[in-house]
């Protein structure tokens, strides 16, 4: 579960707080969407919810345990999957993955196996070898998600991840979300595109310039949907577009 | 735990680490192996030599090499990763992120501790079998003690500069800036600040202790200041080459100014870094 707590950010004392006290819960078993346009503040919310930058004010709980007070925990019972993956270009992907499971205690030989499982899923087996500069965006995606993947943790943020992606990733992404919410994952999906929100999120939490609009559950969503032909309407609605 | 020994070992292993160490102690066989392939018999003038002309042989081979390798080395391990934002994938791992800054600089400083005792080892050997002299062992700690502080202060630099800067470009940029002012332009800074400060006469002893406060405000300079403190020698800036004997004491160089002042290098660079580690971004 995924818990964010009256979280604030504020990057610069002359500028609008980044987030400003949001609070909003990922249940297991749960894919929440997470609109919001250029700005909203969703990639912030999710780079403090995974450790990498510090929140201002609030706390974020992964299964209980507090990003920045607890990292090593909360960070062992997350996996991350950025818009835009950055990795050492000259490493390969199986070496990576060896480096990252030495975090998590894996054995050498188990991370690889582990690794080796995980890029065969990913439709990643043919360019095991290659060094990861070679790799396209999407590929880099792909090798995101296995990274994520690879200790099995009980809560993924996924920020902008369909982004980029051709129809086939989008629709193995999406496969792939609605076998985590079935294994009783908690997962946070940021996106753009409000049609796919529509239609892999059970609820859908609506920011705006930092602000937590909205929290939409399934029956709003397809009210929204009914009276306004497409959720980008009720989107805009709600953002004041 | 287990993650700070596990980081600590991989940065320990990397190739770039590797590269570096083995660029000090190949400089310092080659060195080695040139003095000990030398002439059989040795001339008056090898006799001749001196515990501090040995010294000061050595401590002019290294005091290039060691800033230039601990500024990459301080780049590879930490620094290009931080700036690339290639870290924020490690950092979303079961690690913090003050762990991974302290366990790549720890296994960094051991990389440079072992290649420069290994490098000095080895060039004193050399000596040995050219000049049939060795350095006494409170020279061998010092020029260890000098490359030490030297590498761990560079890389301590390069680790902060890499919380400060927002690119690598910018991050190569203040290193090499770093290098030359610190490393190369040190005592031509000093003299044209000494010439400042004593209206154009730098000539006298009494510039000497402004020369020597300077020596502390950098690593490299530093390093002169340690061999003044075990040779006793000094070198005049106003008149190159003229070594003359001086009481390190009457000057500040004690045991406790240079014990001290090598600590605060080694640990206020990265003392910072890590309190920007913990609580920036």
């Amino acid at each position: 579960m995924i818990e964010i707590r009256d979280l604030t950010k504020i990057y610069s004392r002359n500028s609008r707080p980044a987030v400003n006290a949001m609070s909003f819960t990922v249940n297991n078993g749960e894919i929440m969407g997470f609109a919001g346009l250029n700005g909203a503040g969703k990639t912030t919310t999710i780079r403090i919810a995974t450790g990498i930058i510090y929140p201002t004010s609030g706390t974020v709980l992964i299964d209980g345990n507090d990003i920045v007070r607890d990292k090593v925990n909360a960070s062992r019972l997350s996996g991350w999957v950025p818009e835009f993956p950055n990795f050492e270009p000259n490493a390969r992907p199986l070496t990576l993955m060896r480096y990252y499971g030495g975090f998590y205690g894996m054995k050498a030989a188990d991370a690889t196996r582990r690794g080796r499982e995980l890029l065969e899923a990913v439709s990643l087996e043919e360019s095991m070898n290659e060094k990861l500069r070679n790799y396209s965006q999407g590929m880099k995606k792909r090798f995101s998600l296995a990274a994520a993947m690879l200790n099995d943790p009980q809560n993924y943020f996924f920020d902008e991840t369909l982004n980029g992606l051709d129809p086939e990733g989008i629709r193995f992404m999406r496969k792939l979300m609605v076998e985590l919410r079935g294994k009783g994952k908690a997962v946070l999906l940021s996106s753009h595109i409000l049609n796919e929100l529509e239609t892999v999120a059970d609820r859908i939490a609506i920011i705006h310039k930092g602000k937590l609009m909205q929290i939409m559950d399934r029956p709003l969503i397809e009210k929204a949907v009914r009276e306004n032909g497409n959720l980008e309407e009720y989107f805009f609605k709600v953002v004041g577009g | 735990m287990n993650s700070i020994f596990y980081e600590l070992q991989r940065t320990f292993r990397s190739k770039f680490v590797l590269i570096m160490m083995g660029i000090i102690i190949l400089v310092a066989a080659l060195i080695a192996y040139l003095l000990a392939s030398g002439p059989a018999s040795v001339p008056v003038s090898q006799r001749s030599i001196t515990d501090e002309g040995l010294f000061n042989g050595v401590d002019s081979l290294f005091g290039f090499l060691i800033p230039i390798l601990a500024i990459f080395m301080g780049y590879f391990t930490y620094g290009k990763d931080r700036t690339s934002g290639v870290l924020e994938s490690v950092v979303t791992r079961p690690v913090t992120k003050s762990e991974l800054l302290v366990t790549r600089f720890i296994a960094s400083i051991i990389a440079i501790l072992i290649a420069v005792v290994i490098s000095v080892m080895l060039v004193d050997a050399g000596q040995m079998s050219y000049f049939r002299k060795g350095m006494p062992a409170n020279m061998i700690a010092a020029l260890i003690w000098i490359y030490f502080v030297e590498g761990a202060s560079f890389i301590g630099l390069i680790y902060l500069f890499a919380h400060l800067v927002k690119s690598q470009s910018s991050l190569l940029g203040l290193a090499i800036a770093l290098f030359i002012v610190f490393s190369l332009l040190w005592s031509t800074v000093s003299t044209i600040v000494l010439v400042e400060v004593f209206h154009g006469s730098i000539s006298s002893l009494s510039t000497l202790q402004g020369q020597i406060n300077f020596n502390f405000a950098s690593p490299s300079g530093y390093g002169k200041n340690v061999a003044i403190y075990v040779t006793h020698l000094v070198t005049l800036t106003s008149i190159a080459g003229t070594n003359i004997r001086v009481n390190p004491a009457s000057y500040g160089i004690t045991e406790l100014s240079v014990g001290a002042i090598g600590i605060i290098w080694m640990a206020v660079p990265i003392l910072l870094a890590f309190l920007l580690a913990r609580k920036r971004d």
